[in-house]
């Protein structure tokens, strides 16, 4: 059995209301799901918004899942959609930023999110990213997808996917000050 | 630079190149290869320090609860395949309809033959502008993000200038009226070259009857506040005087896609 009919059977027990394939589905993209997310939108709080939405989405339209891809591709393929519906919707009503959506009190949890912490020059210089560049580069140079999956799961050529890398980093690097290069 | 160029840079400041030497001798031999080379291990060199970022547990517990109380207590929940014979059956539904309604025009239930084809046509235009409709959506899904080309139509239709559109223009403009041309060409290469070198990308985008006059760089564009949506390659029909009638083509130099012509 292959990985795509694998995940459509998975898919099936989901839609069956089966608890058990659920979480198997969720423990298996929902960390690198949200790390997109979060490299995209630059915010804990939005990204947790847009991993629930994007899992909503996903089982709700597990019956358009044909297999044609592997459910990894298909999930991030919407998360991405996702976020860039949050980013217009940002653009639209710029909002004040959220507090972090996490216990205090746990010191676990506060470590795992300072280690996922950007060093703000980098996270400037990424928001600063037109979105498609930016997801460019999150899908290749952060989540280390190959240049031919990242263009699937955005469903543009190689082509342009390796040309929105490598202006991204044109541009990344521009916005990191240095005016050398420019 | 051309498009085997920029991959040579690319691979290089990523590491993946088994033999260097033609890529450093690019680097050492033009300012613009080497500076595109320094941009490229910047970004990756920042790139490299960016932590994985995983959910805490507390997130992924809350995460869980909400989407399956969300889909259990959703009317459009998890949903099922519409069986094969069910989809089946609207068609049929729907064509014994359509039929029903001819009979009945045919047969006079209609008193005004005119009336009831130019219904039809109508009805048959409505239907070619939903497909349209829903071929664009279609479409900028599975594209991702639409192309300057994609764009453009659809500038046109909503009677809206797109800006990088608006910039073509104006660098055409300049082309014909001999402006930008000296700006344009490459300055480390004579014109012949720069038409060689270029060629193939040309036909791949479909103007083998044009010739390659220079590039506007990635920083040109950005001067126009622009998404570096460079470096682009600017070509006119071949072995023709440019003048106010020359249409300009612009040309991707990374995917070698006809991005506009003007004209």
């Amino acid at each position: 059995m292959t990985k795509a009919t694998e995940d459509a059977v998975l898919l099936a027990r989901v839609a069956d209301g089966d608890h058990e394939a659920f979480t198997e589905v969720m423990k298996t993209h929902e960390d690198r799901v949200f790390s997109v997310c979060l490299r995209i939108l630059g915010d804990r709080e939005k990204a947790l918004d847009a991993t629930q939405e994007t899992f909503l989405t996903a089982f709700r339209k597990a019956h358009q899942f044909e297999g044609k891809s592997t459910f990894g591709t298909w999930v991030y393929r919407i998360a991405i959609n996702t976020c860039y519906d949050q980013l217009r919707k940002q653009k639209r009503r710029p909002a004040d930023p959220m507090p972090e959506h996490l216990d205090p009190a746990d010191p676990a949890a506060l470590e795992t999110v300072e280690a996922a912490a950007l060093r703000p020059e980098i996270q400037k210089a990424l928001a600063l990213l037109p979105p498609e560049f930016r997801t460019a580069i999150v899908l290749s140079d952060i989540e280390g997808m190959s240049l031919p999956d990242a263009a699937q799961t955005l469903g543009v050529p190689v082509g342009t996917m390796k040309s929105r890398v490598f202006r991204g980093r044109r541009l990344l690097a521009n916005h990191l000050g240095n005016q050398n290069t420019i | 630079m051309r498009k085997h160029e920029i991959e040579l840079i690319t691979a290089l400041a990523e590491g993946a190149l088994e033999d260097e030497t033609e890529a450093r001798a690019l680097v050492a031999s033009s300012e613009k290869a080497r500076s595109e080379y320094e941009a490229q291990r910047i970004a990756l060199d920042a790139l490299a320090t960016v932590p994985p970022a995983t959910l805490t547990d507390g997130e992924k517990a809350t995460l869980h609860r909400d989407v399956w109380t969300e889909l259990s207590a959703s009317p459009s929940g998890p949903q099922k395949a519409t069986p094969w014979y069910f989809r089946w059956s609207y068609a049929a539904a729907g064509l014994f309809l359509v039929v029903g309604l001819f009979a009945i025009l045919n047969t006079g239930g209609f008193s005004d033959d005119d009336a009831a084809t130019e219904e039809l046509a109508a009805s048959r235009d409505a239907g070619e502008t939903a497909d349209t409709t829903v071929a664009t959506g279609g479409a900028d899904q599975a594209a991702g993000a639409p192309t300057v080309a994609e764009d453009s139509a659809a500038d046109v239709e909503a009677g809206t200038a797109d800006p990088i559109v608006e910039f073509f223009r104006e660098q055409a403009s300049r082309v014909r009226s001999g402006q930008l041309y000296p700006a344009l060409a490459f300055p480390e290469k004579d014109q012949s070259s720069v038409a060689t070198e270029n060629s193939a990308c040309l036909t791949s985008a479909g103007l083998d009857e044009y010739e390659a006059l220079g590039e506007i760089t990635f920083d040109e564009a950005l001067s126009y506040g622009l998404n570096p949506e460079a470096p682009y390659l600017v070509a006119v029909p071949a072995g023709s005087p440019i003048d106010e009638s020359t249409p300009v083509a612009f040309v991707d130099l990374l995917t070698c896609d006809r991005i506009h012509i003007d004209e």
